[in-house]
């Protein structure tokens, strides 16, 4: 080891308090960051997880000129469900699952006053819904999250039952959020639903509201799910879907999915990514990372002044030193790198023990998990906080080369003193 | 001229057996708008192997005059030849080489690398050095160093578990293992009871003839001038004639 290397070890030892306090500095900052990248990083997860798990899905295949036409009369560009298309989709490298889906709209109706809603009698009730057609099977292989979200009752078992899961913003003003009660009523006080086909003319078929979802974000409060051949029938449209929703073994394979299944489906379909669909998400996410590197700026702005105002003191107290040094032989690049090593040190040995302390409370609140309600969610996620080791290395870097950085300039002062004038100072 | 009031008649040509040769040496320093010549065209030659004293009162420029001797400061003009090599307008770094291998400094306050213990103190000039040292070889020559001036039971302890005797030795001791050709010593004494200082001037004396190192000192001890072999008075910025 280079003597001054073993020099600078031994001055940081030397003066225990100067050192343990710039260290301080160093771990709390860098134990604070490490917590709140935990935390970023599970809330992130959790936004990720419901769209990519739970709403969106990975990628969307449509009929061309589908999602520009969505608002307008998505019917229109439905298109069938072959098993041949399936194949093409599911052969594709990545493709761990495929739902077909019939997005549509229309309202919901309670026909007869409920047996529990005597103050109502006489009054129908109606509400709109917007709803997904789905086969609960491949659904749930595909959307696993959202079956989190049904917060009463359970999900249809077939793709021609004649049941409903529903928001329960929606259940509650038409009477039947009771939804064990509901199970019990005959299939004349069910609830209708009526929806436009595709040529405008509405169609109705009563359900049973079996299931009630919750709030996992603050648009899906019209939100219902319904068996994908009972409407496919209600809407004469045996066989045709309006999507297909697809998960991948990874969210970053999505572009090269896209770009694969765009060669194999041709000009008839569009297949958009997750980002694509809903923009926002991505660019919430990608605030959160902002506002993360911001702080983490901050946070290291004021560990470096820690450094350097340990460094300079550093200096000062040790100018006959640094003279003694000099006198024997001691070269300017040396007395500098002398003391960035120190800085280096200091700045390695405080990143290190703060990433592990940092780590060990992130594992804590990962094991005990943090319950947090989402902005216009009625739903608890429970938050598991989380590290990457890209976030780690990151870390330790950024702190070791600043330490570094910061130390050249108290440094370079030391190693441009005069030695005569070093060797005379008190 | 300054010439005529050296101590000692001076030739143009360098002399070949002078470890210190200086001619017309000055040092001015500029304080503000004011220049304050500390030394006005000292000529000085020190020999091989003698043991040397400086003296004069504070503000005669001694001072000044052993730190260029130290290649610690460079003159305003003149030249100054150690060991034969002119060394005025080196710079700095090669300034550092030339007193890395060519002095040895004794301290009035030891000026120890407090983090280092002694044998790492003493051995620590060798290790600046670019070229690759033995280490074995080196630890063998601190031991026998060591030995030399009475430290062997001292050799893991740190400046600040040693007397001040003690410390002075391993000054000593680290000014001598780079068998320098010329040893500054700067009120080696001062900070020394009467008896340590003996043992210490004993030591030099007896390393002075040991080594044949050269050595200088600056010094008020009357001691260190009675056991000197040549004493060098300066006065006002000129050596004064003995």
């Amino acid at each position: 080891m280079s003597p001054l290397v073993f020099m600078s070890a031994r001055n940081l030892a030397r003066n225990r308090r100067r050192t343990l306090l710039a260290m301080g500095a160093v771990v709390v900052g860098l134990c604070a960051l490490t917590v709140l990248r935990g935390f970023v990083n599970s809330v992130q997860q959790a936004q990720l997880n419901t769209t990519l798990l739970g709403t969106t899905g990975m990628l969307q295949i449509h009929r061309s000129g589908y999602l520009k036409n969505v608002l307008s009369n998505p019917l229109d560009l439905a298109f069938e469900d072959s098993p041949e298309l399936r194949n093409k989709i599911l052969s594709a490298a990545h493709v761990r699952a495929l739902a077909p889906r019939l997005q549509f709209s229309g309202s919901i109706s309670v026909n007869e006053p409920m047996a529990s809603d005597l103050a109502n009698v006489g009054d129908a009730k109606t509400t709109f819904l917007t709803a997904n057609a789905v086969d609960p099977e491949l659904d749930r292989q595909t959307l696993p999250q959202q079956y989190e979200w049904l917060i009463e009752g359970m999900m249809f078992p077939r793709a021609d039952s004649l049941a409903l899961v529903v928001h329960r913003d929606i259940a509650g003003p038409l009477g039947v959020e009771n939804v064990a009660a509901n199970l019990q009523q005959p299939s004349e006080t069910w609830p209708v639903v009526l929806a436009p086909d595709r040529d405008g003319s509405l169609s109705g078929e009563a359900f049973n509201v079996i299931g009630l979802l919750g709030s996992a974000v603050p648009t899906d409060k019209r939100l219902a799910l319904a068996p994908l051949k009972s409407v496919q029938k209600l809407l004469k449209m045996d066989d045709q879907i309006t999507e297909y929703v697809v998960r991948l073994d990874d969210v970053v394979h999505a572009a090269e999915v896209q770009k694969e299944l765009e060669q194999r489906l041709g000009s008839d379909f569009e297949v958009s990514r997750w980002d694509e669909i809903l923009p926002f998400i991505k660019d919430l996410i990608g605030n959160l990372t902002n506002i993360f590197d911001i702080i983490s700026g901050v946070f290291l702005l004021v560990v470096m002044l820690g450094i350097i105002n340990s460094m300079f003191m550093n200096v000062l107290e040790r100018v006959r030193e640094i003279g003694t040094m000099m006198a024997i032989g001691v070269k300017q690049g040396s007395i500098l790198s002398l003391f960035v090593v120190e800085g280096v040190f200091l700045g390695a040995l405080g990143a290190l023990v703060g990433l592990l302390l940092g780590a060990g409370i992130v594992q804590l609140m990962s094991l005990i998990g943090i319950p947090i309600s989402a902005p216009g969610s009625s739903l608890k996620f429970i938050l598991r906080p989380f590290l990457t080791l890209d976030f780690v290395v990151t870390a330790f870097s950024f702190t070791t080369f600043g330490a570094a950085l910061v130390s050249v300039w108290p440094a370079w002062r030391a190693s441009r003193l005069r030695p005569v004038e070093a060797l005379s100072a008190i | 001229m300054a010439n005529t009031e050296t101590h000692s008649t001076l030739t143009n040509a360098p002399n070949a057996n002078a470890i210190i040769d200086i001619r017309d040496l000055r040092k001015v320093y500029q304080l503000g708008k004011t220049s304050v010549e500390a030394l006005r065209g000292v000529n000085f030659e020190v020999s091989e192997g003698e043991f040397t004293v400086v003296l004069g009162p504070s503000g005669s420029g001694k001072t000044t005059l052993l730190n260029i001797i130290g290649c610690l400061d460079r003159a305003t003009s003149g030249t100054y030849r150690l060991d034969g090599e002119d060394v005025s307008q080196r710079d700095f770094n090669e300034l550092a080489e030339v007193r890395n291998y060519k002095i040895g400094f004794i301290f009035q306050n030891f000026n120890l690398i407090p983090v280092l213990n002694v044998l790492e103190n003493i051995e620590f000039p060798c290790l600046v050095r670019k070229e690759q040292q033995n280490r074995a070889e080196l630890r063998e020559r601190v031991r026998a160093l060591c030995a030399e001036v009475g430290l062997e039971r001292f050799m893991k302890h740190r400046p600040d578990e040693l007397s001040g005797g003690q410390r002075q030795r391993v000054a000593i001791a680290r000014a001598l293992i780079t068998q320098p050709r010329l040893v500054l010593a700067d009120e080696p004494t001062a900070n020394l009871d009467s008896k340590t200082s003996d043992q210490i001037l004993e030591l030099m004396q007896r390393l002075n003839r040991q080594h044949d190192t050269t050595f200088l000192f600056a010094t008020h001890d009357p001691r260190v001038m009675d056991l000197a072999r040549r004493t060098v008075r300066i006065k006002d910025g000129l050596v004064q004639p003995d």
